[in-house]
């Protein structure tokens, strides 16, 4: 699995980071950071979760076979 | 012109009384107009609030986002367009980021615990309202502006902030007031430059330019008033709703983890920034209705948050739900950049109340009313 972030429709909401710490962490400005790419298996259902929790919507997830 | 859309009036006491009465009936009419403020367009549904706020091209806040206006000078960065929005905004980014503001869990916690420990000075019941709710962002913002906090400051915050509505020219003197203090306060830290908030934005440089002395004054107007009384007020909701639910109170309790989950609940069903507004620079036809250049509209926040098509059982108070993409931030280039300084603020504040009263109860019935931040008076509970 992969995640891609959306860096223009990212705004810092930091949802992803509440629901999927060991993906995601914020920078600087408070924009959210992949910490893993591609996902590892255990953490495949956090990923999805945080796609769901984003309100820009700025986070794909893509599922690989 | 539809019977709810054009008499409504978002500050109409009766709403103010009862938002959640009134949800329903606006967001099944759709975007329309009130013959309120100049014709103003509500925004009412969670799809159209996301659409405004991302249409940067065709709707500004730089005209003001508040009807009627909380003061006749520009909130910076709020009220500005891009480029410069996004110049002004990179001034203070780095200061409300995740990592920056975990800095102040730290003074915010010992404000909070200091704010406790002088309501315990007093007999039961202790009112978690004025001397805790409305105290503790207040404490906060003047520690990172770097300002002392007098009793003189606190009544032009209140007449600023509180009395915007009922009485606008207390509001008015109070603003002047707020404007000179920081004015004055220039010279000095121009001279002897802190670490605080002022001097960040008196020592910025936009293309090697620094800001002119009446925006940096802006600017600190609105650093002092933005997260004052909607950070209160989603404190004292959610210390109210724990009151009344036990049951909830005690998971928290018990799971301090849950915390956070119930302050992004709190910040959806509370929704303490009712409405936002913004003016289109363009003719343009908006979800259905012809927009005109130059005409006022109010994105509907609260409205938006309890919109069934975005959130399962919006009426419920529910701090497992999920996802909870909530706007009580607003979404898009001019969200809330203070959202983490509130979250933490909200949060702790909640978290310093369970270690101190645990099991606290309502001293007397009082009621959520989104126009009166009135007292909540709790007792320590006896079982």
């Amino acid at each position: 699995m992969r995640v891609k972030i959306d860096s223009k429709g990212c705004q810092g909401h930091n949802r992803c980071v509440a629901v999927a710490p060991d993906i995601f962490e914020p920078d600087d400005e408070g924009l959210a950071l992949l910490k893993q790419d591609p996902i590892v298996p255990e953490q495949e259902d956090p990923a999805r979760r945080a796609a769901l929790a984003c309100p820009e919507r700025a986070i794909t997830v893509i599922e690989e076979d | 012109m539809t019977k709810v859309h054009a008499d409504f009036d978002h500050n109409a006491p009766d709403f103010r009384a009862d938002p959640v009465a009134y949800y329903k009936h606006l967001r099944d009419e759709g975007v329309g107009k009130t013959s309120h403020y100049g014709g103003l367009w509500l925004v009412p549904t969670y799809e159209a609030v996301q659409a405004m706020a991302h249409d940067t091209a065709n709707f500004s806040p730089a005209q003001g986002t508040m009807f009627p206006p909380m003061t006749d000078r520009p909130m910076l960065p709020m009220e500005s367009d891009p480029p410069l929005h996004t110049e002004y905004r990179k001034i203070l980014v780095g200061r409300f980021s995740p990592k920056a503001i975990r800095e102040w869990f730290s003074p915010i916690r010992q404000s909070a615990r200091d704010l406790l420990k002088d309501l315990m000075n007093f007999d039961e019941p202790y009112d978690l309202s004025y001397g805790y709710a409305k105290l503790l962002p207040t404490v906060v913002i003047c520690k990172m502006l770097g300002i002392e906090f007098k009793a003189e400051f606190q009544q032009w915050v209140e007449d600023s902030v509180y009395r915007r509505i009922s009485d606008p020219q207390a509001a008015n003197e109070a603003n002047d007031n707020i404007y000179r203090m920081f004015t004055e306060l220039l010279p000095e830290r121009r001279a002897r430059p802190g670490d605080d908030l002022v001097s960040l934005v008196l020592n910025a440089r936009i293309d090697g330019e620094r800001l002119s002395d009446e925006v940096v004054v802006n600017f600190c107007f609105f650093l002092l008033v933005a997260g004052l009384d909607n950070t209160n007020f989603t404190i004292r909701a959610l210390l109210l709703q724990l009151a009344l639910d036990q049951a909830l109170q005690k998971r928290l309790i018990e799971d301090r983890s849950l915390i956070d989950p119930a302050v992004e609940e709190a910040l959806r069903y509370f929704s303490p920034v009712i409405a936002l507004g913004r003016h289109a620079v363009n003719d343009i036809e908006f979800q259905g209705c012809p927009v005109h250049k130059g005409d006022p509209a109010v994105m509907l926040f609260g409205c938006a948050n309890r919109d069934p098509r975005e959130f399962d059982e919006p009426d419920r108070f529910d701090i497992d739900r999920f996802p909870n993409r909530h706007v009580a931030f607003g979404v898009g280039p001019h969200r809330c950049l203070g959202s983490n300084l509130a979250r933490a603020e909200i949060g702790i504040a909640i978290d310093e109340v369970l270690n101190v009263l645990p099991g606290f109860t309502l001293a007397e019935e009082v009621e959520t009313r989104w126009d009166d931040i009135g007292p909540l008076k709790v007792v320590a509970s006896t079982g």
